[in-house]
């Protein structure tokens, strides 16, 4: 990467944390609601 | 278990295949953009951020605008299908919101210099996003489901009347939020690079969107069924 890009790689990886941790948790929630019906 | 509760397992078991094939593809997009796409030369690496903020923003007005769709049909023919599709795609729809407005802020910092600013789309979205929240409180608030239907679907409906105003705010206001690069009436203006991993990356978000309102609608359909077993006990 040339010297005159603006290192800004923290952010970055932030959103891309950020993003997976959302969509994964909403999934996670849905999914521990699924075996509990299934258990009732 | 009742036929309509082993329907709606059916349903959510086909949209944990597809969500869990979608977070696959996801990995697939961190792959591309880390290593297919370039480094651009003005934002350098936090404009990779762009890969998610898009399709999440795609996903998020998507799924707003099919909740008005379903709400406007259920008020027309009383289907509880729509009702059960439109509380679903609303509660997946806030889910990717909040990709967007946490990926958004974290994009501007290093671009804007401010996490924030109050322009028209910034606004509009963050309006639309408390709308939903909204929507989905007043579902939990209401316990008859006829009139839980019926309200929730106006709310819908007003909801989805924001989304063609927001595409079209960064045209109608001055704003410091780029202007459509797909999404317009001329070809899109990117790197072919660029335009392929976006295009990857929206697939694979609405495969997510498909998989999760499944999930979604599924569960709904088995609690349903719980419940009226439970009243006819």
């Amino acid at each position: 990467m040339p010297a005159d890009v603006p290192q800004n790689g923290g952010y970055l990886l932030a959103a891309y944390v950020v993003a997976p941790v959302i969509l994964v948790g909403y999934m996670g929630m849905l999914w521990r609601r699924l075996v509990r019906g299934r258990r009732r | 278990m009742t036929p309509a509760a082993e329907a709606g397992r059916r349903i959510a078991r086909r949209g944990v295949v597809l969500g869990l094939l979608a977070l696959a593809g996801l990995a697939g997009v961190y792959v591309l953009a880390l290593g297919y796409t370039p480094v651009e030369a003005r934002q350098g690496l936090a404009q990779k951020i762009f890969y998610l903020h898009v399709p999440a923003a795609w996903c998020a007005l998507l799924a707003f605008s099919l909740v008005g769709i379903a709400s406007a049909l259920y008020l027309w023919l009383h289907d509880p299908r729509l009702d059960r599709f439109a509380a679903s795609s609303a509660e997946v729809g806030v889910a990717f919101a909040a990709v967007m407005l946490t990926t958004g802020p974290i994009w501007a910092k290093p671009i804007w210099g401010t996490w924030w600013t109050w322009d028209a789309r910034l606004t509009l979205t963050l309006f639309l996003f408390f709308l939903f929240v909204g929507y989905l409180a007043l579902r939990a608030a209401v316990h008859d489901a006829g009139e839980r239907a019926r309200f929730s679907a106006v709310v819908g409906i007003l909801g989805m009347l924001l989304v063609p105003f927001i595409h079209l705010s960064v045209y109608l206001f001055r704003t410091l939020h780029p202007q459509p690069i797909v999404l317009k009436p001329s070809a899109p203006s990117l790197p072919p690079q660029m335009l392929r991993t976006l295009l990857v990356s929206m697939l694979v978000f609405t495969v997510l969107y498909v998989g999760l309102v499944s999930l979604r609608y599924g569960l709904a359909m088995m609690e349903e069924a719980a419940e009226e077993a439970g009243d006819a006990r």
